[in-house]
This record gives C-alpha cells, sequence and structure tokens, in this order.
C-alpha cells in the first residue's frame, strides 16, 4: 500500500551540514538563557537527581560564574564539532543542575524540561556515534531527529495528558479555562504588585460563559494540535505545519494568559520551523518566479 | 526536498530492537531477550515508548509529562503579598519567587499538612489553609531579594489568598490573610 496513509511514517530528514551548524547555534541562545538564568540555593522539596544529592551549591556566586565558562568553552565545541558528545552533555549537566534545583521548591515550572530533554538526547545520540559507527555527519541527522521526537513527544504527552490521565471530558469542562485566564492575569499583575488586570482578560471570561461551544472549539484545536504533534516527524512540510500550528498556540496563550513558553517556542523555530531552510526555501521560490516574469 | 526512507541513517536497526535489547542483555547480565517483531513495524514508536516513558516517570527534572492546564474547575485561587500595613509588594521587585510558583509551593504545602494531620479526603478546611499559608509566608519571606531585605526589615509580610469561583451565575471572589510574619 503506497496511499497517503502508508506514507505517515517516522523518516529521517537529511538535513545539509549548514542547516545543522545553524540549528546548533541558534539552540545555544536558549540553552544561554537556562545556564545565566538566576538559581535558589535551597531544595526544600526535592525533584529528580536531587534526591540522590545536594545541588545548593548550584546557587553559589563563583560556581555560577564558573558555569558560565565552562558552558563558553562547550558551546564553541558543541558549534564547531569539537567533543560533540562531551559539549552538548556538560550542557545537559548544566540544564538539568540548575532546572533541578529550580524545580527543588515545591513548585514545578515547565520551562526547562525540553530544553534539558533535547539536549540531553542529542549528547546521547553523540555517546552512541562510536558505538554505532555512525560517521559524524550521520550523527547530526540522528542527533536532529531525536530532538524532534522529543519535542513531539512533549507536546503528544501533554494532550495524553489532558484526555486520559486526569479526564476523559477535559473538553467539556473547558469553559473553566476562562477562571484560569482570569488566575493567570491576576497572578501576573501581584508580581509588579498592581493587582490590576488587562481589559481583554476581563472581557474574555464572559465570553467564555455566553459561548462555552464556541471555547470548546478554541481549545479543542490546541488540543488536536497537541496530540497530533508527532506527524512533524513525516517530512519538513508537516514539520513546518505543525510547528507553525503550535507556535499559533502559544502566541495565542501568551495574548490571553500572559504566559510565555520561551524555551518551547525557540525550538520549534529551530527543528520544525527551520527558519534558516525555510528562508532559502522561500528565496529559492522567489527567484524562480523573479526570473519567469523577467523572460 | 529530500528524504531519506526508513532505511537511511541506520534507522532499521533502531527500529527491529537489536542494539536495545543487546545493550540491555550486557548491562542487567540476564539471559538476552527480544521484543516481538511487530512492535518493531508500529509507526511513530520512538515518540509512543517516549511518550509512556515521559507519563510512568511523572515529574522528575527534566522529565515531565507536562501536565499543563489539565486539573481545573470551577475554582482558582492567586496569592499576593503585602507588608504590615497592607502595602501591595510586587514580587518582582522584592522576592526571588513568583506568584505563579509561590501558588504552587503553597498547594505542596497544602497537600503535605493533609498528609501530616492524617486528612486523605473531603473539601480543604479553613484550618489546613491557614497552617500551609502560614508555612509558604514563612517560605516567602526567605525568598527576599538581597536589597529587599533591609526595605522589608520591620515592615511585616502578609500572604493574601484571592479565590476566584465560577458557575452558571457567574463569577465570584473572597478574599483572606493566609500567613503572616512580623
Amino acid at each position: 500500500m503506497r496511499g497517503w496513509p502508508a506514507s505517515w511514517r517516522e523518516t529521517v530528514i537529511e538535513h545539509a551540514g549548514w542547516e545543522m551548524f545553524l540549528m546548533r547555534f541558534f539552540l545555544l541562545w536558549p540553552i544561554w538563557l537556562g545556564v545565566v538564568g538566576s538559581v535558589p540555593d535551597v531544595q526544600p522539596y526535592p525533584t529528580g537527581i536531587a534526591h540522590f544529592m545536594d545541588l545548593t551549591w548550584l546557587g553559589g556566586a563563583s560556581v555560577q560564574m564558573g558555569v558560565k565558562w565552562i558552558f563558553g568553552c562547550c558551546a564553541v565545541g558543541y558549534l564547531l564539532g569539537w567533543w560533540k558528545g562531551v559539549a552538548s552533555g556538560v550542557m545537559a549537566a548544566i540544564l538539568i543542575g540548575k532546572g533541578t534545583l529550580l524545580n527543588s521548591l515545591g513548585a514545578t515550572d515547565h520551562t526547562g524540561q525540553l530544553l534539558a530533554l533535547v539536549v540531553l538526547g542529542q549528547s546521547m545520540v553523540y555517546g552512541f556515534q562510536g558505538k554505532r559507527g555512525w560517521t559524524d555527519n550521520q550523527a547530526q541527522v540522528w542527533a536532529v531527529h531525536w530532538s524532534k521526537v522529543i519535542i513531539a513527544a512533549s507536546y503528544v504527552s501533554a494532550g495524553v495528558c489532558k484526555l486520559l490521565v486526569h479526564d476523559p471530558l477535559w473538553i467539556v469542562r473547558v469553559p473553566y479555562m476562562a477562571l484560569q485566564v482570569m488566575k493567570t492575569n491576576l497572578q501576573n499583575s501581584a508580581n509588579d504588585g498592581s493587582l490590576v488586570i488587562s481589559r481583554l482578560a476581563m472581557e474574555f471570561p464572559d465570553w467564555v460563559m455566553e459561548h462555552p461551544q464556541l471555547a470548546r472549539g478554541f481549545f479543542g484545536v490546541g488540543l488536536v494540535l497537541e496530540l497530533g504533534a508527532f506527524l512533524a516527524l513525516v517530512g519538513r512540510g508537516w514539520a513546518l505545519m505543525v510547528g507553525v500550528g503550535l507556535l499559533g498556540l502559544h502566541f495565542g496563550v501568551e495574548i490571553l494568559m500572559g504566559l510565555n513558553f520561551r524555551n518551547h517556542s525557540y525550538l520549534l523555530v529551530i527543528f520544525y520551523v527551520n527558519a534558516p531552510w525555510l528562508g532559502k526555501w522561500l528565496g529559492v521560490r522567489v527567484m524562480e518566479v523573479w526570473k519567469g516574469w523577467r523572460r | 526536498m529530500r528524504r531519506k526512507g526508513l532505511n537511511g541513517y541506520g534507522l532499521e536497526s533502531f527500529y527491529d530492537f537489536k542494539f536495545v535489547t543487546e545493550d540491555l542483555s550486557k548491562i542487567s547480565r540476564c539471559k538476552r531477550w527480544r521484543l516481538p517483531k511487530w512492535l518493531g513495524s508500529l509507526p511513530f514508536l520512538s515518540t509512543l515508548l517516549l511518550v509512556i516513558f515521559l507519563q510512568v516517570v511523572g515529574e522528575q527534572f527534566p522529565f515531565s509529562p507536562f501536565p499543563m492546564y489539565t486539573g481545573f474547575g470551577g475554582e482558582a485561587s492567586v496569592l499576593y503579598a503585602t507588608d504590615g500595613k497592607g502595602e501591595k509588594l510586587s514580587f518582582g521587585t522584592y522576592f526571588r519567587i513568583r506568584s505563579a510558583k509561590l501558588s504552587k509551593v503553597f498547594n505542596t504545602e497544602l497537600k503535605r499538612v493533609r498528609e501530616e494531620w492524617g486528612v486523605k479526603r473531603g473539601r480543604v478546611s479553613e484550618e489546613e489553609v491557614g497552617e500551609a499559608g502560614q508555612r509558604t509566608v514563612i517560605f516567602l519571606a526567605s525568598q527576599k531579594k538581597d536589597g529587599a531585605v533591609e526595605k522589608l526589615e520591620g515592615h511585616g509580610l502578609r500572604l493574601h489568598r484571592i479565590t476566584l469561583l465560577m458557575d452558571e451565575k457567574g463569577f465570584s471572589r473572597r478574599e483572606r490573610v493566609i500567613g503572616e510574619v512580623p
């Protein structure tokens, strides 16, 4: 069977060397933001590796400075392809250490998990390179592919949580999302000490109360996008569509709730939308049209 | 657009799980075992396995099932801080923690209080909220920014909880102080 359902299979895209170089280059930015972010010096509710070791030393000022220098060395190695396994492994360790400490305060923050998982996944691929006998180029292709798989799995997992783990009738309860919109806007205003929320945040809950079915459709699209994120693994076109869709979802959430999923958005732009490739593809098409028009 | 099929880049060797089972056998020193062949032909198997893994492991950084906006209902709460005189304090200016994260800390404390008091189910009582709030405000006091310690010294710190409610009639809110330190 060679019809379109049969072609819906996971495909490893043979990215060009310059694409993968730019992917590594752009990935360093969110990693850097994770590295320079401040961390607490306590871990009252340990999570992950904090169950087994004390990570509070990471909160020290001198340690933080040292971590930045170590990151700098690893970033050069990772970007230029020298000891990529070690470089990405050390960067993953830094992100996991700092993220674990941040999440050991008794509150789970979902800002850093996906980025840390992607870098960890890449370091594992490079670690397996020798054992599997991959060439340097093949290892890079695999590293990019596994990054896409990890991103897809995180979104599908979020959708599965909503439907299967917590409540199959999630979509029925969607109108209560209005309360979440009010809550997050109030929390944002509490951060600046004003407790005054925007006009949109005041009007949206009323709209949801008046049009619950429309609200279900609105948020239902987001759920479909999450559950269908695995389709990004079919090919470049699918990755682009899924990437743009999920970026739209994050944009909508940011407008409504003031919550930014910065790391998720960076990863989508780098690996799914693949902005450099998209720019080149569009450029070639524009040039073709331009040449045809001139003839 | 160039696409590499399933046979490119050694993907086929991944999908029959040969190297995974071999590596596991070496690590565990157990007799070699193989996963059924049909499993290898499932589409998007890597994603499926990762999703199951994330769901099973749960919230252990960097692993997470990413349960954002799953368990919401007709009630939500927001925390904000004031000094002893009731002057609102900006989390961004004075503390190393934000309101959303402090709410999660409060929820964790509430869960712990209920465990310690042997409460397994039923509605959360005002006493439980008060105890969890007191523990949370003590934690908040430990999270003052370096420059804010002197400014807040001697002014007291109060933690307020706004409870938002939604039912078929509309929205309502109530507010109370849940913790205070001098």
